[in-house]
């Protein structure tokens, strides 16, 4: 888990974290610059319209090794989980324009939660 | 992130360099337009060759330059497109949109 404020003086820090981390689990060059750049304008995307710029407001990433079962194959992913405690906002509104534009291609989902939702609560499907 | 002005004759040129994201496209906005409603150059071109990280918020000031160059009948030039750069203004399907080159000389040359 990665707790950080709302203040973009620290994406430089989150992004330098998130690709190596992606390194470190061994995903490709561009695969981790792809997931850089997800996480990256997720982040913005909270501090602009979740926390309307404010600089002091918390942030919590979650990361989790994860693996699916494909075509009989097992593979191997990343899941991350980014939390904010901004205002509810109306997840239809956020239909297919989550982060996809910068998504990788194999990227599974963006999906929207509410109220906070930390994996151990997610884990068992709450 | 920093940002240098190089001007000669009637081309301004800024040297870009570093991550431009969401904590400084602010300052890469305002110094961009700064420049060319000063400056009043014929032709503005931007090196993106030390760039190594742009979000969208970056793009966009990119955009906002191309705009006011339009309205003042100047040339907005991207060259030098590190691999970051590229990908962003690709994925965004703006690439298309700016007049880029990849050096200086073959900028110059345009």
């Amino acid at each position: 888990m990665l707790a950080l404020y709302s203040n973009p003086k620290w994406l430089s820090v989150a992004r330098a974290a998130v690709e190596r981390l992606a390194e470190v689990l061994g995903f490709p060059v561009e695969q981790c610059r792809s997931i850089t750049r997800a996480v990256d304008e997720a982040l913005t995307n909270i501090v602009r319209h979740s926390y309307s710029n404010r600089l002091d407001q918390p942030i919590a990433m979650h990361f989790r090794r994860a693996q699916r079962r494909r075509d009989g194959q097992v593979q191997k992913g990343l899941e991350i989980l980014l939390c904010d405690r901004g205002p509810a906002v109306d997840p239809s509104k956020f239909q297919g324009r989550l982060s996809k534009k910068y998504a990788p291609a194999d990227w599974d989902c963006t999906s929207f939660n509410r109220p906070w939702t930390p994996w151990s609560s997610l884990a068992r499907g709450q | 992130m920093n940002i240098s002005t190089r001007r000669n004759d009637k081309t301004t040129i800024f040297d870009l360099s570093g991550d431009i994201d969401f904590a400084n496209s602010p300052h890469v906005r305002d110094s961009v337009l700064l420049e060319i409603r000063e400056s009043r150059a014929s032709r503005v071109m931007v090196n993106l060759s030390q760039v190594r990280y742009i979000d969208s918020s970056g793009v966009a000031s990119l955009v906002e330059g191309l705009k006011a160059s339009r309205d003042l009948g100047s040339r907005f030039i991207l060259f030098g497109l590190s691999m970051a750069a590229r990908e962003v203004l690709q994925l965004s399907r703006l690439i298309k949109v700016f007049e880029v080159y990849d050096t200086e000389e073959q900028a110059m040359a345009s």
